[in-house]
């Protein structure tokens, strides 16, 4: 095990109306390798705001957030996004006319991934979760929900980066894709990804190794 | 960025072609233009070509006209001759013989126009007969080598007769005159006769080598003027008007011979640039007959130019505005590959990429439609532009300046170039995938300003 991700006295705020008002304060976690992380908090906790600043979507304002005792800052967002994260959404963010392999290969070609054959690998990606060639040459808009989550989730494998960020994977999914979903995330962290899963759903959060719950902008351990 | 870029055109037709139509009409409009604008370029230059390679120098008289118009109209008469004189720059030897030293130049003629008095005879009068009253209308001209004037050019009125000789650089006391007035006056080949200046000195004596026909000028020249026009060598028609030609003397016209008819706007550009006196237009080339004869070719040229400047900016605009749109509709995709950790100026990239790739497809169709349409175009453009051109009346100054002789004539029928070859050549279809590829990336460059403001957490946030 070792610390991948550190967050250091982070506080960020947002415009609400003629206030600024804070939705992180004095943040202090750690990230390790080989463990599932779930984030939970009700809505408008702040969570997805910090799986944002942890994937380089948003820029730290206060504090700082280093990869390898790296600030993410000095690495420059743009290249921490290529290189060291992969992150995956509820609503997955795939490309909508473009097939489910396209979309993986689109992934690869961003993250200049070098094997031999991109459309190969993208293949056994995809049908190691469950998603068969047929399926894998459909546009995406015509796969079910479940189908699309892990097309999103093979995008943010095809890259062998060791963070994977998820913001309610499962959100849009029935109970049994929750399920596939989860023992998908577990395998990854058993493998020696860093899992980071922001939820709200107790199902998904009690498979964590360590839960976080923000609550009125703080962070406090609730397992361990 | 290539495949992805082609998997957007591919899938998103409509879209694609929506651009490869207005990419098509674009490159149809730029080939036209462009192929019209060479045709009329080679059409002037064949005519050009067809006028032969001379052009006079002569005193500017645009203003002039402007001036005993208005003149007439105000005192129902003309200026005096002394008041149209001193509007007048005439043409200096020195500059003259600069202009001759010129890399184009292969020969020369100067000539120089004034009004004498007749010593010995009388001029005739407007029917051909003998003119009792007026003795002050003989007009003279002094010149190097009369064959080489326009009136005795293969396009000029006037004949030699057979048994006339001519007379050439430094030959003196010699003169030709019109077959009617030496006829009226009992001249022939061998007398001689006197000319005095308008303030009766300077005499001169000469004698007749050659005498001229030119019945076919009287229709659009009164006949008293050719009558009594006489040619003598330039060294003695300066030494009647009282100059010395032995130094810096001025003279009417200056006709120069070109190596290549090709080679005139060269040559007027490095004259007028090397001449205060031609920059500032006191003193102009004489170019008329090449302008009246591509006057409709002119217009189409400028025409063609007015076309492709605005299709240029209108599709930069059109492009542009019509990139941002699809910008707007494809901020996710953009939020997409900017969270995947792509580079702002790589999106950027692939929708110039995109454009290319439709623009690379509409320019191939245009080939096989710009003929036609241009042809088309060009047809039209040019039947037109001669049929204003033919309804216009064109005044040009003829019958001699330097001694206040100036007569308003019409320049006759003109044969304009009424037809020209448009073809759309390898060339103009370089120029066009050159002004294309400017367009593409002009219309590109503020989208990708656009593109670089986009942040990726906004976007999707605003999606989710």
């Amino acid at each position: 095990m070792e610390n991948l991700i550190e967050v250091k006295n982070l506080y960020h705020r947002y415009e609400d109306g003629q206030k600024m008002r804070a939705v992180l304060k004095d943040i202090n976690i750690t990230f390790e390798t080989g463990k599932l992380y779930a984030v939970v908090g009700s809505s408008g906790s702040g969570k997805t705001t910090l799986l944002s600043l942890l994937s380089g979507l948003d820029s730290v304002q206060d504090g700082d957030i280093t990869y390898l005792d790296e600030s993410i800052n000095d690495i420059g967002y743009t290249k921490y996004r290529k290189e060291f994260v992969n992150v995956i959404f509820q609503s997955y963010n795939l490309i909508n006319y473009m097939t489910a392999i396209q979309n993986v290969i689109t992934a690869m070609d961003i993250k200049k991934v070098k094997v031999p054959n991109k459309k190969e690998k993208a293949y056994e990606i995809l049908e190691n979760l469950g998603i068969d060639k047929e399926t894998a040459d459909r546009e995406v808009l015509k796969i079910s929900g479940g189908e699309q989550q892990r097309v999103a989730i093979a995008r943010a494998l095809v890259h062998n980066s060791k963070v994977i960020l998820a913001d309610e994977p499962t959100g849009n999914l029935d109970d049994d894709t929750e399920d596939e979903i989860i023992d998908i995330f577990k395998d990854l962290a058993l493998k020696g990804k860093c899992v980071i899963i922001v939820t709200h759903s107790q199902n998904v959060a009690k498979h964590a190794d360590i839960i976080y719950e923000i609550k009125k902008g703080k962070i406090k351990i609730k397992k361990d | 960025m290539f495949k992805r870029s082609w998997i957007s055109v591919i899938k998103n037709k409509g879209r694609t072609i929506i651009l490869a139509t207005l990419l098509f009409v674009i490159a149809n409009l730029v080939l036209s233009s462009i192929s019209i604008k060479s045709a009329t370029i080679e059409a002037m230059d064949q005519a050009r070509i067809s006028l032969g390679p001379e052009i006079t120098l002569t005193t500017n008289k645009t203003d002039l006209f402007d001036y005993i118009r208005s003149y007439r109209d105000e005192y129902g008469t003309r200026p005096s001759s002394e008041e149209i004189n001193n509007l007048l720059t005439p043409i200096s030897s020195e500059i003259a013989y600069e202009i001759a030293e010129s890399e184009y130049v292969t020969d020369f003629n100067f000539s120089f126009t004034t009004s004498t008095v007749a010593v010995g005879f009388l001029p005739l009068n407007d029917v051909g007969t003998l003119d009792y009253t007026n003795i002050n209308k003989i007009s003279v001209t002094g010149t190097y080598n009369p064959i080489l004037l326009d009136q005795f050019g293969d396009s000029g009125a006037y004949e030699l007769t057979l048994e006339s000789t001519s007379f050439s650089g430094s030959d003196q006391g010699v003169i030709i005159i019109s077959e009617t007035l030496a006829f009226q006056n009992d001249l022939v080949i061998g007398d001689t006769l006197s000319l005095v200046n308008q303030e009766g000195l300077n005499e001169t004596g000469f004698i007749i080598v050659g005498l001229f026909n030119s019945e076919d000028a009287f229709e659009t020249t009164g006949r008293n003027i050719i009558d009594n026009e006489v040619f003598i060598p330039l060294n003695d028609a300066l030494s009647i008007n009282g100059q010395d030609y032995t130094s810096n003397f001025t003279i009417t016209t200056a006709k120069y011979y070109l190596d290549d008819p090709l080679n005139i706007d060269l040559f007027v550009e490095e004259s007028t640039l090397n001449h205060e006196e031609i920059s500032s237009g006191a003193l102009t080339f004489n170019d008329v007959n090449y302008d009246a004869i591509t006057a409709p070719l002119q217009s189409v040229a400028s025409f063609s130019d007015i076309v492709l400047i605005a299709v240029v900016v209108a599709a930069v605009v059109i492009l542009t505005l019509l990139i941002i749109n699809t910008l707007k509709e494809r901020k996710y995709e953009i939020g997409v590959l900017l969270s995947l950790g792509e580079d702002k100026i790589k999106i950027s990239l692939q929708y110039l990429i995109e454009l290319l790739l439709i623009a690379t497809v509409a320019f191939t169709l245009a080939i096989a439609t710009s003929n036609s349409i241009s042809g088309y175009l060009g047809d039209v453009l040019i039947e037109n532009e001669v049929a204003d051109a033919s309804t216009e009346t064109t005044d040009t100054p003829k019958g001699g300046g330097g001694g206040g002789m100036i007569t308003l004539t019409p320049l006759g029928d003109v044969e304009y170039i009424d037809e020209i070859d448009v073809s759309v050549s390898f060339n103009d279809f370089l120029v066009t995938i050159a002004l294309g590829s400017m367009i593409i990336i002009l219309s590109s460059a503020i989208p990708s300003l656009y593109i670089t403001r986009f942040q990726p957490k906004k976007i999707l946030s605003s999606r989710n």
